[in-house]
């Protein structure tokens, strides 16, 4: 088994965090991966400004790369969506350039499907934060099964959000080791947005 | 600038988050300023991200104490207030117990107006988020203005506070215990700067 998986001590005092777990068709885990997340990008920061200040943003690239103005809206943030919804929720990828903080998608999106390069993408649920001094912690969680009838490498991940009546990404990082999903196995991450005191 | 020993200023840090205070005597003249890296966003800002994040109704406790099912709104995180008000936006209190990440508020805030330790507090202003190198940030600003009469001192907690759901009542975003007392003569103002950034 692959396996490059930070202590999660060290990983509590991080903001944000991931973890990866590829699975074979048997359950069987292939290999992991958990370290800190680099990347929230512009857009997520982007998104907290205009909800604090109450000031609408032109120019925020939506994950289309058009230029939008975002409004303060009870839809900014959602990262939820039900299953095989690629819109908002986690996403992998294939694209491994490095991370820019003006990123406004994943390089290389995986679509929902079963063709080939083609994953099929469970419900993305966002669980009630935790609360364990010094920190304050919520999960974000995704298994993304792949149907496909061939290996998927898995090289980026990250999360798509809602900004009012349109969609931003919000995280985006390049796998330390790509992940190969073999076929009728699955991939699930876990991202963790946390706080500390 | 007035020289001395009043004046005391520690690296400002680049990736999380950070505040400036800085306080002017009434000629506007700068007797303090303190920078330092922002340890506390509080428990608080994190269930209102979640609430929001699953549309789904979350208990968080409100700035009195007492937990409250937030619900998603289009008011969430708001905190641009307006000149006099106190209910949202940045504050300056007296306390100084540390932070814990379940502050529910500041422990010893100042109130609006001129009577005793209280300050006229101007509105909450922004700067627009900007991208430099890795980073994106903006900055949050109050000024505070001690009309008081006198002396405003030991100065030693600064936060911000957000709306939820419903616009009267909010939560606690984050909160800092200075290193010191800071002090506002008469006529004098403090202002209050956070940066809030993202780095990759």
């Amino acid at each position: 088994m692959k396996e490059i998986w930070c202590p999660l001590e060290d990983m509590k005092k991080e903001r944000l965090w991931y973890a990866i777990v590829t699975r074979d068709r048997y359950g069987k885990i292939v290999a992991r991966e958990r370290r800190k997340s680099h990347s929230f990008l512009k857009a997520w920061n982007q998104i907290v400004y205009v909800q604090m200040s109450r000031v609408n943003l032109a120019g925020m690239k939506d994950t289309g790369g058009v230029a939008r103005t975002l409004s303060i809206h009870e839809n900014n943030f959602i990262i939820a969506v039900g299953i095989g919804s690629t819109i908002i929720g986690i996403r992998v990828g294939t694209g491994d350039t490095p991370v820019d903080i003006a990123d406004f998608a994943m390089e290389t999106p995986i679509e929902q499907g079963v063709a080939a390069g083609q994953m099929e993408h469970l419900a993305c649920t966002v669980a009630v934060p935790v609360v364990a001094a010094p920190s304050c912690s919520s999960l974000v969680s995704r298994t993304i099964s792949n149907n496909s009838g061939g290996v998927i490498t898995v090289r980026e991940a990250g999360i798509y959000l809602r900004g009012a009546t349109y969609f931003f990404c919000g995280t985006r990082d390049v796998l330390i080791a790509p992940q190969a999903v073999p076929n009728g196995g699955g991939i699930t991450i876990d991202w963790t947005i946390g706080v500390t005191e | 600038m007035k020289q001395g020993k009043k004046l005391k200023q520690v690296q400002p840090v680049n990736e999380s988050l950070s505040y400036t205070v800085e306080v002017r005597d009434k000629e506007g003249r700068v007797l303090q300023r303190i920078s330092a890296p922002s340890h506390c966003y509080v428990a608080q800002w994190n269930q209102l991200i979640r609430c929001q994040a699953a549309h789904a109704t979350t208990s968080i406790v409100i700035t009195d104490g007492f937990p409250n099912s937030n619900q998603e709104d289009i008011i969430t995180l708001r905190c641009n207030a307006g000149a006099g008000v106190t209910l949202y936006g940045l504050l300056v209190g007296k306390g100084f117990t540390p932070v814990a990440i379940d502050d529910f508020a500041l422990e010893i805030p100042l109130e609006e107006g001129v009577g005793v330790d209280e300050f006229n507090h101007q509105a909450v202003t922004f700067t627009a988020p900007a991208v430099v190198g890795p980073t994106c940030s903006f900055t949050i600003k109050r000024i505070f203005v001690n009309n008081s009469g006198a002396t405003i001192s030991d100065i030693r907690e600064i936060g911000a506070y957000v709306s939820g759901d419903s616009p009267a009542r909010s939560y606690c975003g984050f909160r800092d215990v200075l290193p010191g007392g800071v002090t506002v003569p008469d006529g004098g103002t403090i202002t209050v700067t956070y940066t809030i950034p993202v780095t990759v």
